[in-house]
């Protein structure tokens, strides 16, 4: 086998050599030393964009059959919509209330268009879920404005915090990961709690730090809450459902529902402010 | 023509081996909330599999690199695969030197032993960087690598010597 390879590979330097700079990366990484950290950005950059160009094609080509689905439902959704559309402007023309709320509708999006600005679209070009993490790095770097802590969310659904901040790429900390920990508020009464991942759990998640004695019902809505000062508030994170309490132990189980699956997602958006 | 085919050969168990790193990406849309990450690695069983039959590309550099590539997109701590990989890649080439291969199961304890010893590293060195594990499924990771092998060594061993068969007939 060494045979093959070249005098640096049959040397024992080699190992002492290559099990040093890897407990030193090890080290320099968890200090968070400043030229380490700027040339891992460079190689997260170079690793992220090259990753995304190779595994492209590969997708691709797994996505084939969905297209083809999808090209043969499109005319029956072209039909749909079309009549959709005759029916829409039909009712906008005879009624002067719907005028009106066409118009509070189009002052809405106006509005929506601020609160637009403060967001910024990004691509997911990889995802990792492994034992020891769950991220996904997005195409969107400090160059764009993104700092560590800003939320990530679909449709303002939060789907994960900035976890590092490379040039011109970023990994996001999904919330199923074991250091994921997001403070938020619960149900009707706005309880504070801190929402984590738990991946040994059933729910894969954990809501802790609730007031001693505080029963989740079904259906209470979970979201972020900006005690921290970073995340903002109101982001939805999901709801709880299948809550079972325990008499004997005094304790509760639940499960979480997401309206999105952050492995099935292509674009997210960024709050940058 | 033979020599190209025989390179491609090679290249094979490296780049299955990336494949397995990047999987998250490409099955991304078939996902199936079945979490099998849970349950085995299958980078490092790979890596023993190719490193023990003798893959041209398999060296400590090559681990060291690949290993940066699995930190940098999972996120954890820049070097600590690449230590992991090489632990592996180390105990294959040992058993390989001592020519136990024609002995399987002696293969699959060497096996055990490695895939012990790297997450152990792996688990030490989250530790020492401060950042939170599970022990639990560290342990049901461990034991699903281990029971893996033997289908692994299965399916390749015979996928690859139909390969060969092809390539020897060409």
């Amino acid at each position: 086998m060494n045979a093959k390879n070249g005098w640096f590979e049959q040397s024992n330097l080699r190992v002492i050599l290559l099990f040093s700079i890897a407990c030193s990366f090890i080290y320099l990484d968890s200090s968070n030393q400043k030229y380490f950290k700027n040339t891992k950005a460079v190689i997260n950059d170079v690793i992220a964009h090259t990753s995304f160009i190779i595994t492209w094609p590969i997708k691709e080509a797994l996505n084939i059959p969905n297209y083809v689905i999808h090209i043969a439902t499109l005319k029956k959704e072209n039909e749909q919509i079309s009549i959709l559309q005759e029916e829409k402007q039909k009712l906008i023309a005879d009624n002067n209330f719907l005028r009106q709320e066409s118009q509070k509708i189009q002052k809405f999006i106006q509005e929506e268009k601020i609160y637009q600005d403060e967001v910024i679209l990004a691509k997911v070009i990889l995802k990792a879920n492994t034992i020891t993490a769950s991220s996904m790095t997005i195409n969107k770097g400090a160059g764009d404005g993104l700092k560590i802590g800003n939320p990530v969310v679909k449709n303002n659904n939060l789907i994960g915090q900035i976890e590092e901040v490379n040039y011109k790429s970023s990994r996001v900390k999904l919330l199923n990961d074991i250091n994921s920990n997001i403070p938020v508020v619960i149900g009707e009464l706005l309880t504070q709690a801190i929402f984590s991942g738990d991946p040994s759990s059933k729910s894969k998640f954990n809501i802790q730090y609730l007031p001693k004695n505080f029963r989740l019902n079904n259906g209470d809505s979970i979201y972020t809450s900006d005690i921290d000062g970073i995340l903002k508030k109101g982001i939805l994170v999901g709801t709880v459902s299948d809550v079972k309490y325990d008499e004997s132990t005094k304790k509760q189980t639940y499960s979480i529902n997401f309206n999105y699956n952050p492995y099935q997602t292509d674009y997210v958006s960024v709050f940058i402010n | 023509m033979n020599k190209r085919k025989k390179d491609y050969y090679e290249l094979l168990g490296i780049t299955l081996v990336l494949l397995s790193i990047w999987s998250n990406t490409i099955l991304a849309q078939f996902s199936l909330n079945l979490n099998l990450y849970k349950f085995s690695n299958i980078t490092y069983v790979l890596i023993y599999f190719f490193t023990f039959h003798n893959y041209k590309y398999f060296s400590f550099t090559s681990m060291f690199v690949i290993g940066l590539i699995s930190d940098s997109i999972s996120g954890i701590p820049f070097g600590t695969s690449s230590i992991a990989y090489m632990v592996i890649y180390r105990i294959a080439v040992f058993q390989e030197t001592i020519k136990l291969r024609t002995v399987f199961l002696s293969e699959w304890v060497a096996l055990g032993s490695a895939l012990f010893i790297a997450y152990a590293i792996v688990l030490i060195m989250l530790f020492l960087s401060g950042r939170s594990f599970d022990i639990l499924i560290h342990t049901y990771n461990f034991i699903g690598s281990f029971a893996l092998y033997p289908f692994i060594w299965f399916i390749l061993k015979f996928l690859l010597s139909k390969y060969n068969q092809r390539i020897t007939n060409d």
